[in-house]
């Protein structure tokens, strides 16, 4: 599953009845993704977090670059079928590797998802904001602690301080890219933004701890809104 | 074994790209907010380019794959 992540629900609806005994591989950014397939009792579904960057640059052509192996890991299946999904799926060109710890991968990454998605589009700038200006990491920083703290108490062991580091080594590499959130935005389409900011703010709120993450929700907000104003123009 | 990739934005072209590459059977299949559309095309391998010329890849035939949004790490 490339597709973006808000197609989730009526792509597990459909696929129900036409492959659901096949192995279905998410790669999709964002916390929560899998719950449509896991709801469906779908046997087997792993989940991949990309470390690549792919843009469309013309009709014809697109510009790929991958920034390390990306990682598969179990969200229900069998280490077998795991490895075996990997072969399948690994090439030269587009690397994959078995994870056992897939949810600390996939909660960092979430983390700092939420932060390039609501603020970039917010400001309507590049990824290279937060290792250009101050300001902007010092926000981040902030959003950064409120989430870690919240993945600490969902039992996934990530340092604040290790997301603000790849955040700033991701600031730096995609500098002068846009967001997938900001472009999605500036085409008018939807975002994928309830699966990151509002994703960790719900899980928050389950753990009894919505106050703790207010700056995250507050961004999330705005950056739904500014999506919700750029369709209904 | 056959690969059906769903999403036929920028990464799951150049997925198919990569495995048809490597000589793997994949369909691309597009999907729409409701459900999955019929339309799918396999992929030709004489459309592609070497995938070390820049590290850009041409993608699967157009028509049916409009250019879409960037999926950025």
């Amino acid at each position: 599953m490339t597709n973006k992540s808000f197609g989730n629900d009526n792509l597990a609806r459909t696929l129900e009845a036409k492959a659901k005994n096949s192995p279905v591989v998410i790669l999709q950014n964002g916390l929560g993704v899998e719950r449509p397939f896991i709801d469906r009792d779908f046997p087997e579904v792993f989940r991949c977090v990309l470390f690549v960057t792919s843009q469309m640059i013309s009709a014809n052509q697109i510009g790929f670059k991958p920034v390390t192996i990306s990682p598969i890991g179990i969200i229900k299946g069998s280490k077998a079928n795991l490895q075996l999904v990997v072969e399948q799926l690994n090439s030269p060109v587009f690397q994959f590797k078995a994870e056992t710890d897939i949810q600390t991968v996939i909660w960092t990454k979430a983390i700092i998802n939420s932060v390039f998605n609501s603020i970039c589009p917010l400001l309507e700038i590049d990824n290279g904001i937060f290792h250009r200006e101050a300001q902007a990491l010092d926000i981040a920083k902030r959003v950064i602690a409120e989430c870690a703290a919240i993945a600490k108490e969902n039992g996934i062991d990530l340092e604040a301080d290790e997301v603000v580091e790849r955040l700033l080594l991701i600031s730096k590499s995609s500098d002068g890219q846009l967001i997938s959130t900001l472009q999605d935005i500036n085409n008018k389409r939807p975002t994928e933004i309830e699966t990151l900011n509002f994703e960790i703010v719900n899980i928050a709120r389950i753990l009894n701890k919505g106050n703790a993450v207010a700056e995250t929700k507050l961004l999330g907000e705005l950056t739904r809104l500014k999506s919700e104003l750029s369709r209904s123009d | 074994m056959k690969i059906f990739i769903i999403g036929a934005g920028a990464i799951g072209k150049t997925l198919a790209v990569a495995l048809k590459l490597s000589d793997k059977n994949v369909v691309l299949v597009r999907e729409a907010l409701t459900t999955v559309r019929v339309r799918s095309k396999k992929l030709k391998s004489s459309r592609t380019t070497a995938p070390n010329s820049k590290r850009r890849l041409k993608s699967a035939p157009s028509a049916a794959f409009p250019p879409s949004t960037a999926s950025l790490f």
